[in-house]
């Protein structure tokens, strides 16, 4: 058994060795300095028994610390049973310093499915830099090239002039129909009625249309409400327009009105509600009721000024005062206190 | 059409008399939450439903159970759980050995009342059963229909916490609910009237003061409460600036509002106008009742953008702004 073992060894080990001796590689450069990415030229002969097939070295692979680049038509002549390979192959190194380099021969026997390989001596190359130059500036490897131009670019650079120019036309005749407009003169705003005078003027009005006399109940109810809220809501800034009758008073109460102006002014209020509401007809007194209350309240209520006197709205017509309009909504000016109705 | 205020209001006070011994009767079992039992009685009374959303504790179970012992009528509480069935709610058919024939065994909707507790927290086939049940007021088992008692009121609730698998009711649902109530906590001096009682060893039950028939009746009369021209406007002027803020000069808030109202926010708002008018004895609506019961009628009717919820906008502020910007007739 021990005996069978090193002969299988020594077997194997011979095997392999015969086909390694039967292929012979060499070569030779002309030089062994050369700068880093020149080509080097690498004579190389391979030795090689007849029937063997050689494949030369044709790739990256087959050039151990360089990189192929090109290769000659292989020379073959026949020595014997033998046959010699000369080729010239082109290989190149990326690298700076001592460089160690190695070409490989693939081959195959007949008979025999394997590859092999056949590796040439190593011989080292010096690989030099090249210097640069930082202080000089970057520069073009080429010139620009200058395209000639068509009549399609003459065309197109005469149109864009030409949009250029009609912008320029329009934009100078926009110019001078702007410049020779006569100048708006904004209308002057209405002066702000003051309120009092707006809720008499308008108290006025709806007595003179005579609307419960004519059976219209409800529409001359809600006109002495919608009035009297409108004038609470200039008046006292309490948004009475967007209240109810129970949501104003107790806003009115804080304003330091009088119990018995404000228990009059709900009443109006309320009689209101129930006409517009519950299809309730007031009284002849209670309209005249509601249209008193109501010009009483406005005029006991009124902001001072230097306006004059507002005439009683049941003797004659309103009149406009000259009051200026920022007296308005101040609360603090008030003519005669908030006194009773 | 000749209407005779003075004959409805009449009617409206003979038909609304119970109204004051049934507050007076659940008020000696439910202390403060005044606004609550009025809001029942006005879904009673307006036929329709009522979700309520409050912390666990709030007398919601009592306020309903004392409702329903008040009025001599039947009252179920269902508890929605994640695992309850639509059979579970409604009934089922039941096979009986005996006759070896199914029969019908009807669920616990068959009742005048019913609290259906953390409705949220059940799937949405079972809420959609309740809610058909509520619309249709019938319950269909296997190929027999049986109607529900009547009156019928559900009053759903929501816990506003704990809202980690639950089910929210989908939009079209909740709309179905005539009003949405928000309750919180009691006044420091009701809290400790409320905790006395319970400590008390006499702790008061409602007794019957009214009866079904009373109620039907008050339904009734409910339709004849005179509302003018003027409110019906006016109901239409906050609907409809919840769906176009922009025509009424509610510009600020109109980014706010993913939609408005629909048709049903109108229709109920009007019966619950009428209904608040009802309960506070009168024959015909003002404003003041629109305006009371607008939050509970269209906070669960106005969805928000997110933009709204980035600025801490809720639907409430929205109908508060609502009512602060359109004028009152």
């Amino acid at each position: 058994m021990k005996h069978l073992f090193l002969a299988i060894l020594i077997a194997v080990a011979c095997g392999t060795g015969l086909h390694a001796q039967d292929v012979h590689v060499s070569a030779r450069a002309d030089s062994n300095r050369f700068q880093i990415g020149q080509w080097i030229t690498l004579h190389l002969t391979v030795d090689a028994p007849a029937k063997y097939t050689v494949q030369l070295p044709s790739t990256d692979d087959d050039f151990e610390g360089g990189e192929f680049v090109s290769a000659d038509e292989a020379e073959i002549g026949m020595k014997g049973d033998r046959r010699e390979y000369r080729q010239d192959v082109v290989a190149t190194i990326f690298d700076t310093g001592s460089i160690a380099l190695r070409v490989r021969v693939k081959y195959s026997i007949p008979g025999d499915t394997a590859s092999y390989f056949a590796y040439s001596p190593s011989f080292e190359f010096e690989m030099g830099t090249v210097a640069l130059d930082t202080t000089q500036a970057f520069k073009d490897i080429k010139d620009v090239l200058h395209v000639p131009l068509t009549i399609w670019d003459y065309l197109l650079y005469a149109g864009v002039i030409l949009l250029v120019l009609l912008a320029g036309w329009f934009g100078y005749r926009w110019y001078l129909r702007r410049k020779n407009r006569p100048e708006e003169v904004p209308e002057a705003p209405e002066p702000d009625i003051p309120a009092h005078i707006a809720a008499l003027q308008a108290l006025h009005s709806l007595r003179e249309q005579k609307l419960w006399q004519h059976g219209e109940h409800k529409a001359y109810q809600s006109g002495v409400t919608d009035i009297l809220r409108m004038y609470i809501e200039r008046r006292f800034r309490v948004p009475a327009m967007e209240q109810t009758t129970s949501e104003i008073m107790p806003g009115l109460a804080m304003l330091g009105l009088s119990p018995q102006t404000v228990e009059k002014v709900e009443r109006v209020l309320k009689t209101a509600d129930l006409t517009k509401f519950a299809k309730f007809t007031p009284s002849s007194l209670q309209h005249e009721d509601a249209m008193n209350v109501s010009v009483q309240f406005v005029e006991s209520t009124r902001q001072a000024g230097d306006l004059p006197a507002v005439p009683r709205v049941s003797e004659s017509e309103a009149v406009v005062s000259s009051e200026p309009a920022d007296a308005v909504h101040d609360p603090e000016r008030t003519e005669g206190g908030l006194g009773d109705v | 059409m000749q209407v005779n205020i003075q004959e409805i209001n009449e009617r409206i006070q003979q038909e609304s008399a119970f109204v004051d011994a049934l507050k007076m009767e659940i008020g000696k079992v439910i202390i403060g939450q005044k606004g609550m039992v009025e809001r029942l009685l006005i879904g009673l009374l307006g036929d329709g439903h009522i979700l309520l959303e409050g912390v666990p504790g709030l007398a919601k179970t009592t306020a309903i159970k004392t409702l329903a012992a008040s009025m001599k009528a039947s009252f179920h509480r269902i508890q929605f759980t994640p695992d309850l069935l639509p059979a579970d709610l409604v009934g089922t058919m039941i096979y009986n050995q005996k006759t070896g024939e199914f029969q019908t065994k009807q669920g616990p909707v068959f009742a005048n009342f019913i609290l259906a507790d953390e409705i949220n927290r059940s799937p949405a086939k079972v809420q959609s059963a309740l809610l058909e049940a509520m619309q249709e007021r019938q319950v269909t088992i296997g190929e027999h229909t049986y109607p529900l008692p009547s009156p019928f009121l559900v009053m759903a609730t929501q816990n506003p916490i704990e809202q980690e698998g639950t089910y929210p009711l989908p939009e079209a649902q909740v709309d179905r609910f005539m009003l949405k109530i928000k309750i919180d906590y009691p006044a420091r001096e009701e809290e400790l009237a409320i905790m006395r009682q319970q400590i008390s060893q006499e702790i008061p039950v409602a007794n019957p003061v009214v009866s079904t028939d009373d109620v039907l009746r008050a339904r009734k009369a409910l339709h004849a409460v005179y509302m003018d021209e003027k409110i019906e406007r006016y109901i239409l002027d906050i609907v409809e600036a919840t769906r176009r803020p922009r025509d009424f000069k509610l510009d600020r808030i109109s980014s706010y509002i993913a939609y408005g109202g629909s048709p049903r926010a109108s229709i109920n708002l009007a019966i619950a106008g009428k209904a608040h008018a009802f309960v506070n004895r009168r024959g015909y609506v003002i404003p003041e009742d629109i305006r009371a019961i607008c939050f509970d009628v269209l906070r669960h009717r106005v969805a928000v953008t997110y933009e709204a919820e980035a600025e801490e906008m809720n639907s409430e502020m929205i109908v508060q702004e609502i009512l602060d910007t359109i004028e009152v007739p």
